[in-house]
């Protein structure tokens, strides 16, 4: 692409012409020839800025890959330059988000080029945070001769570049108690469809030809079948509270629910689970529970957007329709438990009998550290000890409920998830 | 790369230091080294912490200084002084410039060759320019002329150099059209 190019004064030539002033009322004054020749210098830049004229030509191109990646992972951006004429020093700045962080430093640069060279340039951009970021935002500088007047150009190679949350892998299964009839990873005791070996009967009138175990039947001379366990899935659903967010920009309770939602939503559809997404705010949204690397990316985009809005609405967990809240499924609540709202769904929730895990962001853990380290510390006690009071009940009743106050976002939920318990039913 | 900065800053470091110690070549007066002190450590601070205004507001005292000791030592003129000390002024004035895109920027090889030919240039060009000035000036008086008539010579001819070089520099900053 050829550019269009701005030429545009820089706030030295002001300061110049400031001191030029300034030399000739000193040497005027003074009757000395000395102030005039020193700021001669100056003049002759001034004039040598207006009359070296060249204009360079140069085509630019940029490309980014990839376009979408997870929290903290690298976004290569290269920028080609390819000089028609010859280019003096020459500023290439590719406008990186605030959020962005470029190891190298690389996203300025300063070169010159001879005509007809081609050059690439490459730096990398990783984003600390989710997001949807438009990059190959690029503007360029030339300095023909001195910095007086610089030739200003934009270009724009806008593209969008998705930033997922952070997907931690868990390291064990909580498998839920309700189960259905579909494909799956979970292996009934009854036989029928599915991928297990089961073990062989003999034919019966309807049996699929296909299924006729040739060598038993060869052997025995009578036909055989080869029966199979039937696979069955589960429905799970991430409830996520999105009343409250506390923390900076940086860390916020919100950042690291979301965190988790995508963690769970990314293990239970690779176990074949259907798996939905509710955001519980003041007005609910949803994604119903589905299968596949599809319905993972839905709720990794639903969670790219998600944001605390404030309202005085309270959200009715009953209005859910059952396709979104499957009766047996298991729920999984993120919340940080600050807003009481969020007490009414769970008690719904516990009296429509559904098996749910609860887990409570700390806000202690994000929250900017006190100047003392004991205040901070003892902020975190009371606070768990507060809600240690609130979820008694809770607890009186079986449910798990994990406490989260570390980087990780399921690190509690790793001693829950290893006893691989099925905890028993409310009703 | 970092080679390069550490250079740059040495050189700045040279200009600044000599800018300032021009006046003390001519003077001991306490007033003189106050503000000697002072133009020195304002044009430090200016290009560490990348504020060209404090750069030129110790430029602007640095020439004040500069003429105030020049005034106070009767000195005969001397061609070289202003010129090397004009020189010291722009180095310090466009190597400020040049030392934030060093901080900020990555530098290709063959930047600061290209940025050294074309200060060398303008070093160059004012030498001619400061030498032609000065047989004119020197040259005037001695035209048989009455002294009062070159007076008011140089003060029209310096405000008539000053009007136009504004009228140029007018004239050529209103170019912002997209090309």
């Amino acid at each position: 692409m050829i550019m269009a190019m701005q030429r545009r004064n820089s706030a030295q030539n002001y300061y110049y012409f400031g001191l030029l002033l300034a030399g000739v009322v000193f040497s005027a004054v003074a009757r000395r020839l000395e102030p005039l020749l020193v700021v001669l210098p100056l003049v002759i830049a001034l004039l040598h800025s207006r009359l070296i004229q060249d204009k360079p030509i140069f085509s630019l191109r940029c490309q980014m890959t990839p376009l979408r990646a997870f929290e903290g992972d690298r976004v290569t951006v290269q920028v080609t330059i390819r000089a028609e004429t010859a280019v003096p020093p020459m500023e290439i700045w590719h406008l990186v988000p605030p959020e962005a962080v470029c190891p190298g430093g690389r996203h300025r640069v300063l070169l010159v080029l001879q005509e007809g060279e081609e050059r690439t340039l490459q730096h990398e951009v990783i984003f600390p945070r989710r997001g949807k970021y438009v990059l190959g935002r690029l503007y360029s500088r030339v300095h023909p001769g001195t910095d007086l007047q610089p030739l200003l150009a934009e270009y724009h190679y806008d593209q969008v570049c998705h930033v997922y949350p952070r997907v931690v892998p868990l390291p064990h299964h909580l498998p839920p108690i309700h189960t259905h009839g579909s494909f799956g990873n979970y292996v009934s005791r009854t036989a029928g469809d599915g991928l297990e070996f089961a073990g062989i009967r003999p034919y019966s009138t309807g049996d699929r030809i296909r299924r006729v175990h040739w060598r038993a039947s060869l052997t025995r001379q009578q036909l055989y079948v080869t029966e199979y366990y039937c696979e069955r899935n589960a429905d799970v659903v991430i409830l996520l509270d999105t009343l409250v967010s506390l923390g900076t920009l940086q860390a916020n309770t919100l950042d690291v629910a979301v965190r988790a939602a995508a963690s769970l939503a990314a293990h239970y559809l690779y176990h074949k689970d259907r798996v939905g997404l509710i955001h519980y705010g003041g007005v609910c949204t949803w994604l119903p529970p589905a299968t596949g690397q599809l319905q993972l990316y839905r709720i990794l985009d639903a969670l790219l957007g998600t944001q605390t809005l404030f309202s005085y609405l309270t959200a009715d967990i009953a209005r859910i329709p059952p396709r979104v809240l499957p009766p047996g499924a298991l729920i999984f609540v993120i919340t940080t438990m600050l807003d009481t709202r969020i007490d009414v769904a769970l008690h719904d929730l516990l009296a429509r009998g559904f098996q749910f895990v609860l887990l409570i962001i700390s806000p202690a853990h994000v929250m900017t550290m006190s100047r003392h380290q004991r205040h901070s510390e003892a902020t975190a006690r009371l606070w768990r000890l507060e809600m240690d009071l609130r979820l008694r009940e809770l607890r009186r009743s079986g449910m798990p409920v994990v406490m989260q106050d570390s980087d990780d976002p399921l690190a509690g939920l790793y001693s829950v998830l290893s006893r691989g318990r099925r905890w028993r039913r409310t009703r | 790369m970092a080679a390069h900065k550490i250079g740059l800053a040495c050189w700045l470091g040279l200009m600044t230091l000599l800018w300032s110690l021009y006046p003390l070549l001519f003077s001991q007066a306490r007033g003189v080294i106050v503000l000697t002190i002072l133009t020195g450590g304002l044009a430090v601070f200016g290009w560490v912490t990348g504020m060209p205004l404090l750069v030129v507001w110790s430029g602007a005292l640095g020439l004040f200084n500069l003429t105030l000791t020049l005034v106070i030592t009767a000195q005969p003129p001397n061609v070289w002084l202003g010129l090397s000390a004009g020189i010291t002024l722009l180095a310090l004035l466009d190597g400020s410039q040049r030392f934030a895109y060093l901080r900020h920027c990555h530098v290709e090889p063959g930047v600061l060759t290209a940025w050294l030919a074309v200060f060398m240039r303008i070093a160059g060009l004012s030498l001619a320019a400061g030498i032609a000035l000065v047989l004119l000036v020197v040259n005037l008086p001695t035209q048989g002329g009455m002294a009062s008539g070159a007076g008011v010579l140089t003060i029209v001819g310096a405000s008539l150099f000053v009007g136009v070089l504004a009228l140029l520099l007018l004239y050529t900053s209103r170019w912002p059209e997209r090309e």
